[in-house]
């Protein structure tokens, strides 16, 4: 499917919204983006350790502790970012949800998507890390209706449940490869010489 | 996998209908969308509260890592915040809290730091400086009687301000290895140099007493012939020359010990007689003891010991200066200085020197020993004396060790060498088979004119003398009529055809020429020297030399043949 005409406006947004906490940790060996090692401890072990009795859904439970990647070395500046290739030596965290504020992060990407329309909003495409469903379970709708309160009721909405999503985390960013956020992509059709 | 209802939700549903009442069926479906979310929410809490618990433990663990090693560190480590242009420490290892003076986990401003003023001055600037520059400042300081070295660079993104990161090494050990291995370098310079002029006035020192002997046995002669006038007009010149003579003495006798003192390369192992060795030292570090006290030598007569003179000369001359060093200036008559030499119950050979000092401290006694260790430091000891002598000992198979030391009660350095197996005919063997026909005839080999005049002054009187310039010469001299000389002098170091070559050459042909051989030298330690009693024993004459010596020399070879 495809759109084109000068009057067609396209605004996308993407947010995760869970917290880092816990020591910062370096990746001791990893090939490609399987890590091996974190601190020089197989990360198995680790996730083991954190997880307890939930060590048992693993791989998919790993999901429960993403690991946020220290880009840069100044923590103030630099970002945090989901990725898939981790290099050895890079320095990564842990996260947790916060159910909040991955509501609010959905709510956010909506408004960021929102914001360049320059028109109503008539279609978004909403795409959410199988990962943010996991750990939400039943509220995990929370996330499409703080979408939809935002984007107004007048807005047809479609998306899925990923493994990954593509996207800049605001517009003018550049475009790159997330987990554990929500994207969405809106759609609007502006009057001629809008 | 089912589970059970949640307890939560059970009590709940047992408060709203009843203990046994059925719960109506049009909320069964609620009711488990409800018990679902009691699940996840408990499930939740218990992951956050693990991953708090364990994470706790890791920074627990991973502070608890990191202060041992910062603590452990050999220097001073911490950081300082630079507040309205002071310092102030705001964090230090355990070393740091200790110099600095800082109450543990508290920050302390530099002015309360517990160095002085001037220091604190001079930190406060680099400091200020190292926060604004990308690269470390250095800068050296002293407190008391110690060196510090310290480095700050700025610390980046540090939350809460301007921080540097401060590292201060204690650097007093290191100047002062520093400055003794200049001194050393300076010593073996010195010791290169009086080398060289040992060797360069060896050889003229030789001629010069030769010939006064020569010129004083020859006026003596004359005087004993002359008209009474005649003698007593000699008298003067006689005495004049045997003051000479006895300048020259001396000048060969320190030559000797400079040379013996300055050689640094390991002579050979042989058999060494110790009441030499001994003498050697206390001639040189005679003036020396005299200074702080008497000397007293109690040399009983043993058997030669395994070692290298020059090396043992080294080791007494180190123990008796050190013996010296202990001793307080001012009052030589009540303290002695004493060397004793004899053989200890296991048949080893036992050298003690005992001084009345100030005795060595238990406290560094285990350390006298090392290398660089010197309680001298002050009066310029390089920490290397005992260290050295204590190698060259135990390279011989013996040992040093501090018989007994008191404190004010002097100290007892004893010295175990090992007996040499005595080995096969000596150098200066004799027989007592005596000789009608003293008159021999005696050819000397050197390419040195004068040494071959002044050995042919001494013996023409006596014997029939050849001379011959070069090593060729020599030889071509033995091969035509080898045999009819009783005594060969054959210089060692000479051009084209050496002293070795001109000796084999000539064994090789008359095998009984080589007892003959006395070879000429001015350093009795030259490897080729080595090489040749390999293959049998070796007569040597050592420049300068002694014409009475010389001549018993000669009186002895003929007495042998």
């Amino acid at each position: 499917m495809g759109f084109y005409g000068s009057r067609v406006r396209v605004g996308c947004g993407s947010l995760g919204g869970w917290d880092a906490f816990g020591p910062h940790r370096i990746v001791t060996r990893s090939e490609g983006n399987v890590r091996y090692e974190i601190d020089g401890e197989p990360a198995l072990d680790l996730y083991k350790r954190y997880l307890g009795a939930h060590a048992l859904g693993l791989p998919a439970n790993a999901l429960l502790f993403p690991l946020a990647l220290r880009t840069g070395i100044d923590e103030n500046s630099g970002r945090v970012v989901f990725a898939c290739d981790v290099p050895t030596g890079a320095y990564v965290r842990f996260m947790h949800a916060n159910f909040d504020r991955l509501v609010d992060g959905a709510i956010a990407a909506a408004e960021v998507s929102r914001a360049p329309l320059g028109a109503a909003c008539t279609l978004a495409v909403l795409i959410s890390c199988v990962g943010r469903k996991l750990v939400l379970k039943q509220r995990v709708e929370e996330e499409v209706e703080g979408v939809r309160d935002t984007l107004g009721s007048g807005v047809t909405l479609a998306g899925f449940y990923s493994y990954g999503e593509i996207s800049p985390f605001t517009p003018s960013a550049r475009c790159e490869l997330h987990n554990q956020t929500m994207t969405v992509t809106t759609f609007a059709e502006v009057e001629d010489g809008a | 996998m089912t589970r059970m209802r949640h307890r939560l939700l059970d009590r709940q549903l047992r408060r709203a209908y009843g203990v046994d009442a059925p719960v109506p069926p049009e909320l069964e479906g609620l009711l488990a969308l409800v018990d679902q979310a009691y699940h996840a929410a408990d499930d939740e809490r218990q992951l956050k509260e693990r991953a708090l618990e364990v994470t706790s433990e890791e920074v627990v663990d991973r502070n608890s890592k990191l202060r041992a090693l910062v603590d452990s560190a050999p220097f001073l480590m911490g950081v300082a915040e630079i507040r309205d242009g002071d310092v102030v420490l705001v964090s230090g290892n355990s070393a740091a809290a200790e110099a600095f003076g800082l109450a543990p986990g508290r920050a302390a401003a530099m002015r309360d730091a517990s160095v002085e003023p001037s220091v604190r001055a001079t930190w406060i600037d680099r400091c200020i400086e190292a926060s604004q520059s990308s690269v470390p400042v250095r800068f050296e300081y002293e407190t008391g009687s110690r060196a510090h070295s310290a480095t700050v660079c700025a610390v980046r993104s540090w939350r809460g301000g301007v921080a540097v990161c401060y590292i201060v090494e204690d650097v007093t050990e290191r100047r002062r290895l520093l400055e003794q291995m200049a001194q050393r370098d300076r010593l073996a310079s010195i010791g290169t140099l009086a080398a060289g002029v040992a060797h360069e006035v060896n050889s003229p020192v030789g001629y010069l007493l030769t010939n006064l002997v020569v010129a004083m046995d020859d006026l003596t002669e004359i005087a004993r012939h002359a008209p009474p006038q005649v003698a007593r007009a000699l008298e003067r010149p006689l005495e004049a020359l045997r003051d000479a003579r006895a300048g020259a003495d001396r000048v060969r006798a320190i030559v000797k010990d400079l040379r013996t003192f300055a050689r640094t390369d390991a002579g050979p192992v042989t058999s060494v007689d110790l009441s030499a060795v001994l003498a050697f030292a206390q001639r040189v570090a005679g003036v020396d003891i005299r200074r702080r006290a008497r000397l007293v030598a109690d040399i009983q007569p043993t058997p030669p010991v395994l070692g290298d003179e020059t090396r043992l000369g080294q080791v007494f001359l180190n123990l008796l200066l050190n013996a010296v060093a202990a001793i307080p200036e001012g009052a030589p008559r009540d303290h002695t200085v004493t060397i004793t030499c004899g053989v200890a119950a296991d048949g080893r050979v036992q050298v003690e020197i005992t001084d009345t000092g100030h005795g060595v401290p238990q406290a560094i006694l285990p350390r006298i020993f090392d290398p660089f260790f010197t309680s001298r430091a002050r009066e310029g000891g390089t920490g290397l004396g005992l260290s050295i002598s204590s190698a060259i000992v135990r390279a011989l198979g013996g040992e040093i060790i501090v018989a007994s030391t008191q404190p004010g009660g002097g100290t007892t350095f004893r010295v175990t060498l090992v007996p040499a197996v005595r080995e096969g005919p000596s150098e200066c063997a004799t027989t007592s088979v005596p000789r009608n026909d003293a008159r021999s005839s005696v050819l000397i080999v050197d390419d040195d004119p004068q040494v071959g005049r002044v050995l042919s002054r001494i013996l023409s009187g006596e014997h029939k003398v050849t001379l011959a310039g070069s090593g060729m010469e020599g030889l071509a001299r033995l091969r035509a009529e080898g045999a009819g000389y009783d005594v060969v002098f054959c210089d060692l170091r000479m051009p084209e055809v050496d002293g070795r070559a001109v000796y084999e050459d000539a064994c090789r042909e008359r095998p009984d020429l080589a007892e003959r051989f006395v070879f000429i030298t001015a350093d009795p330690t030259d490897p080729s020297l080595d090489a040749l009693r390999a293959s049998g024993p070796v007569r040597v004459l050592a420049m300068p030399f002694d014409a009475a010596a010389l001549r018993q020399l000669v009186r002895d070879r003929l007495r042998a043949s």
